[in-house]
């Protein structure tokens, strides 16, 4: 049983992981706890599923389409609320209160048009499943794993590797001096939120998948997870948020599995702020915070 | 325009001030409707609430995202102690209080050191841990069946039960708030407190204890919204785990910023508006949190720090003492401003 | 000084304005049954468009020819609302049809409001030729507006209450919804009678008000039955959708049976996941997957699956699978004739209600009091909403258990 809640614990832990790659690459550039990056998640799930019926069930190009929707979401979200924020060189509070409350306005706004029920969501990876052992495995949990990490890979490598991270680094170090040094900080910044979008539809898809439903409550669901994750690897990690979701996904798992299935988050949540007394910048940040 | 607005709030602070406390004190005898009585009721409590939280982010700069755990807190503790002991008000409040403010240094401790972002994403989780426990110990709390016919406060014998004598009791409990936190504020300790939210390095080289101060006002204000928490669990009579999710603590807080950060009369405006909006809008229930969410981002375009956040009274009311005389030579003001 | 004045008055209209805002928004709140009667004039014109009348009525020996129905026909329950008067109203004109009577059913708006309620109670208590009240939809109204009638030793039947506490809160009071108490415990009696050999049962339930309850009576019946239960989780709804580490813990139990108490979107997540992670027992699921969306969200992925309820299941394609009883017949085929529509469970339940209310009436007369006697003795009433229905000796409603079993993705009664 205890391989079986790992497994269980792993992709639970992996869907976390995929929505706080994107809380944390935003974190990592603007210092901004972005409220509504499980709103993204949860509007990229219901672009999907609308397209995947509007375009005659044809997935992959309702899924592209939807990840293009879903990136504009996360530039208008800046350009229309954050920029202006920052043009008035608002304290940084403000910009969190701006993502709360985009947050608000996205869900109620979905649930207003579609309603507050679950719908089905179809199912196309699914590949059937495999033992390990006792333990039953799915080919989507397999699926969902993997796409974490290569989405984590690619990240690092645009962040870590390219030109455009370069600029992304520059800017969450020193807006002033990137800025001086030609960096053009409001591009820099819709790309990232561009890329959060783009994050936020992916998972949100893979997950609607793995439970053949989408609702509403998906991303507040998730949301504090995510946070908790992210934290817990440290913000503004890319790898750090991968490994937070996955140990606070198989926390949970162990938690709900081997003491008490009601009080299964509670048990999470504490072990994050007992690991916080300890490493108040989370397991992997440094005391200089290495950010993204 | 709006500073010369509340210059001359300022300036006759203490009449306003008394004029608003007479009308309040009206106001039950005026109105008949148990309906309108309640709604304010439900406002002064949010006031006390906001007021707290308003010195946690406004006054200290903390952001706490938890404050309705520290609500529901009070409010299972009062219910607790007069359904299951039978203990008088006089008991079940200050308890409240007690408990609440333990909890509030028991979350302080550890996470007071914890960078800004930090302690936002921890208050939260520990708002919703709270939920959780309050929806498990089915023992203590009953869980999600709630905890029912809480009797009606009592103090020393006094019994209060109608919503006149509610009316009454809030408004004592509001005002016993305002002069705590005043008096904190315009004290020595208030000053420390404003030096750590402006500049903890500039604060801690002067010799303050930032996080003695930090634990200190996390305590008042848990202190306060567990008052608020026996308040209301004895007024309505019935709680259940429901009322104190993370969404009502985002409510306070959005009252709080509605207001202006850090703005005690800011406070006011924002629990009064935000709790009054709400009944208005019934027939539109369906979008008050679209609405919500609205005015957030509206207001943090138009006004990132709230309706008076940019407005510091206390300034106001000393450049108005010390501008040159004009009018003639009327003197004005000099009557009305004592201290601030 | 003058200024100050001046500031002091704005502060004072702006109080005052504030108040009178207020005021105006629900100005006849208190319980104050006086001025009532004349601010709801407009209410009741509404009623009386909506009431088909036939010509003038007809008067029995006390003056009494009216049944008075309050729901909410604006707001945000209007439509369940305005399926109560349609059942309502259908019932009252087949009545009427049959017997050659003119009785009418009077309906009045309470906006799903419990003060509205009460003030439209009020009203009707104050009309000398009502004989009984119907109502409310929700509740809280239903609950709000019960003192009036039980003051007033006016019957109060309500088609769908649900609260437990609601009958108990006196003599008058009745309500057409099974008790949540003996739900539970009829669960357990209907399955240990038809799947007695799969005794070890896993139960999980959401935890909220509802699940507790539903799910505590049914695991003591269960016990004493000689069953046995192996594992009785709880989960918090509304915090995730991964059920897999309860599953896999119930799995190690080995258990026959797992019966679900949920919302219907998370009973559906918990029996797929059930199935995917191989758990083989017997799957039991309450009355609220009883609807379209849940056969979407599961499809034909897990057959024979029990689901129990104790209200039959209007759903087009169910009533076109099942043999329905003659009584369900008539009313749907009716109800489609008249409304144009097929009716559901609300629709039944307020039917159910006139229907007991009239059958009561030819009985013993419009006198109160006799009335309340004759419907506390109602046994075995056949309705459509039910079957077996009657009231037990704390006048709560009790109800025959409907079995269904899912199969090719959809439901079928099999009792």
């Amino acid at each position: 049983m205890l391989l079986q809640q790992i497994i269980n614990g792993l992709t639970i832990g992996s869907t976390y992981a995929l929505v706080s790659i994107g809380f944390t690459m935003v974190f990592g550039v603007l210092e901004l706890t972005n409220f509504a990056n499980s709103s993204l998640y949860m509007l990229g799930a219901y672009f999907t599923l609308m397209l995947y019926n509007a375009t005659g069930h044809h997935f992959f190009v309702a899924l592209l389409m939807s990840i293009i929707l879903t990136g504009i979401a996360g530039y208008c979200l800046d350009r229309f609320a954050l920029r202006r924020l920052r043009r008035k060189n608002a304290p940084k509070l403000a910009g969190l209160i701006t993502t709360l409350g985009m947050s608000m306005i996205f869900d109620n706004g979905i649930m207003l048009i579609f309603g507050s029920e679950s719908k089905s969501f179809p199912n196309q990876i699914d590949l059937g499943r495999f033992y390990i052992g006792n333990a039953i495995v799915s080919w989507t949990q397999v699926i969902i794993m993997v796409v974490a990490f290569s989405l984590m890979a690619i990240l690092s490598i645009i962040v870590y590797g390219t030109k455009l991270g370069k600029a992304m680094r520059s800017t969450s170090q020193n807006v002033e001096a990137a800025r001086l040094m030609g960096i053009n900080i409001n591009s820099v910044i819709a790309f990232t939120f561009i890329i959060s979008g783009i994050l936020a539809c992916i998972s949100g898809t893979m997950v609607g998948m793995y439970y053949q439903t989408v609702d509403v409550n998906m991303g507040t669901m998730i949301g504090m997870k995510t946070f908790a994750a992210a934290i817990l690897g440290g913000v503004g990690v890319l790898p750090g948020a991968v490994i937070g979701g996955l140990i606070i996904g198989i926390i949970e798992t162990i938690a709900a599995g081997y003491i008490s299935t009601g009080y299964r988050d509670a048990i999470a949540f504490t072990i994050l702020i007992i690991v916080l007394l300890f490493k108040p910048t989370g397991l992997f940040g440094q005391k200089q915070i290495n950010k993204v | 325009m709006l500073e010369g607005f509340c210059t001359k709030l300022q300036r006759h602070h203490a009449a306003i001030t008394g004029a608003v406390l007479v009308i309040t004190c009206l106001i039950p005898f005026c109105v008949t409707s148990t309906y309108v009585l309640r709604i304010c009721v439900v406002a002064q409590m949010n006031i006390i609430l906001v007021l707290s939280l308003n010195m946690m982010t406004g006054l200290l700069g903390q952001m706490s995202f938890g404050h309705a755990a520290f609500f529901g807190i009070g409010a299972y503790t009062a219910a607790i102690l007069s359904t299951k002991l039978n203990m008088p008000a006089q008991v079940t409040f200050p308890a409240a209080m007690v408990v609440a403010g333990l909890f509030g240094i028991l979350l302080g401790l550890p996470t007071l050191k914890l960078k800004g972002y930090y302690f936002v994403i921890v208050t939260m989780v520990f708002c919703e841990i709270m939920r959780i426990v309050e929806l498990n110990w089915m023992e203590v709390t009953r869980g999600p069946l709630g905890i029912m016919t809480i009797p009606k406060p009592g103090f020393f014998g006094l019994r209060i039960s109608t919503q006149r004598e509610f009316y009454f009791l809030a408004l004592a409990l509001v005002i016993l708030t305002v002069i705590v936190i005043r008096n904190i504020m315009n004290s020595r300790i208030g000053y420390a407190i404003l030096a750590v939210r402006d500049d903890e390095v500039a604060a801690e080289s002067m010799g303050i204890n930032i996080f003695r101060y930090k634990i200190l006002v996390f305590a008042v204000a848990s202190c306060f919204a567990g008052l608020a928490g026996a308040l209301y669990a004895q007024y309505t009579g019935y709680i259940d785990p429901t009322s104190f999710t993370n969404n009502k603590s985002n409510e306070l807080l959005v009252m709080v910023i509605f207001g202006g950060l850090g703005n005690l009369v800011g406070s006011f405006i924002g629990a009064i508006t935000l709790s009054v909006i709400p009944e208005l809008l019934r027939g539109l229930a369906t979008y008050r949190q679209l609405i919500y969410g609205i005015i957030l981002v509206v207001l943090m375009m138009v006004k990132p720090d709230g309706l008076l956040g940019a407005v510091n009274f206390k300034y106001l009311g000393q450049r108005d003492k010390l501008k040159p005389l004009k009018d003639g030579g009327k003197k004005r003001g000099a009557i009305w401003w004592k201290k601030s | 000084m003058k200024r100050s004045f001046l500031t002091m008055g704005m502060a004072a209209v702006v109080m005052a304005s504030l108040i009178t805002g207020c005021g105006a928004q629900k100005p006849d709140t208190g319980n104050n049954s006086a001025e009532i009667s004349e601010e709801k004039t407009e209410v009741k014109s509404e009623g009386g468009e909506e009431t088909i009348q036939a010509d003038e009525n007809q008067t029995d020996d006390m003056g009494k020819n009216k049944l008075a129905f309050f729901l909410p026909l604006t707001g945000d329950l209007m439509q369940y609302g305005l399926s109560l008067q349609k059942g309502a109203q259908l019932a009252m004109d087949q009545y009427n049809e049959e017997n050659g009577t003119n009785y009418i059913v009077e309906f009045n708006d309470d906006k799903g409001d419990p003060t509205e309620s009460v003030n439209v109670a009020n009203k009707i208590i104050a009309d000398e030729t009502v004989i009984a009240g119907l109502g409310s939809f929700n509740s809280s109204c239903a609950m709000a507006a019960a003192p009036v009638f039980e003051e007033n030793k006016l019957l109060l039947l309500s088609p769908t209450a649900s609260h437990t506490d609601f009958p108990t809160m006196g003599d008058y009071i009745f309500s057409c919804v099974i008790s949540q108490k003996y739900e539970g415990a009829m669960f357990a009696e209907e399955l240990m009678e038809r799947y007695g050999d799969d005794k070890k049962a896993a139960i999980i339930y959401q935890n909220t008000d509802f699940g507790v309850q539903a799910t505590e009576l049914f695991a003591k019946r269960w016990e004493e039955l000689g069953g046995e239960i192996v594992a009785n989780e709880a989960f918090v709804p509304g915090t995730t959708k991964d059920f897999s580490p309860i599953i896999s813990k119930i799995k190690t139990q080995e258990p026959d049976m797992l019966y679900i108490s949920a919302n219907y979107s998370d009973a559906a997540q918990i029996f797929l996941q059930a199935r995917n992670l191989e758990l083989d027992a017997l799957f039991v699921g309450p009355a609220t997957c009883l609807n379209e969306e849940f056969i979407e969200l599961v499809g034909s992925q897990i057959d024979g699956t029990i689901i129990l309820s104790t209200n039959p299941c209007f759903m087009p394609s169910v009533l076109e699978n099942a043999e329905l009883d003659a009584n369900t017949e008539a009313f749907v085929k009716s109800y489609e004739e008249t409304f144009d529509e097929v009716p559901d469970g609300f629709a039944a339940q307020s039917f159910d209600a006139v229907n007991i209310m009239m059958q009561c009436i030819e009985k013993v007369g419009t006198d109160s009091t006799a009335l309340r006697d004759e419907i506390a003795a109602l046994r075995g009433f056949e309705g459509v909403s039910g079957y077996d229905m009657q009231f037990n000796e704390s006048k709560e409603m009790i109800k025959g258990v409907y079995v269904f079993e899912m199969k090719d993705g959809n439901f079928y009664r099999i009792n």
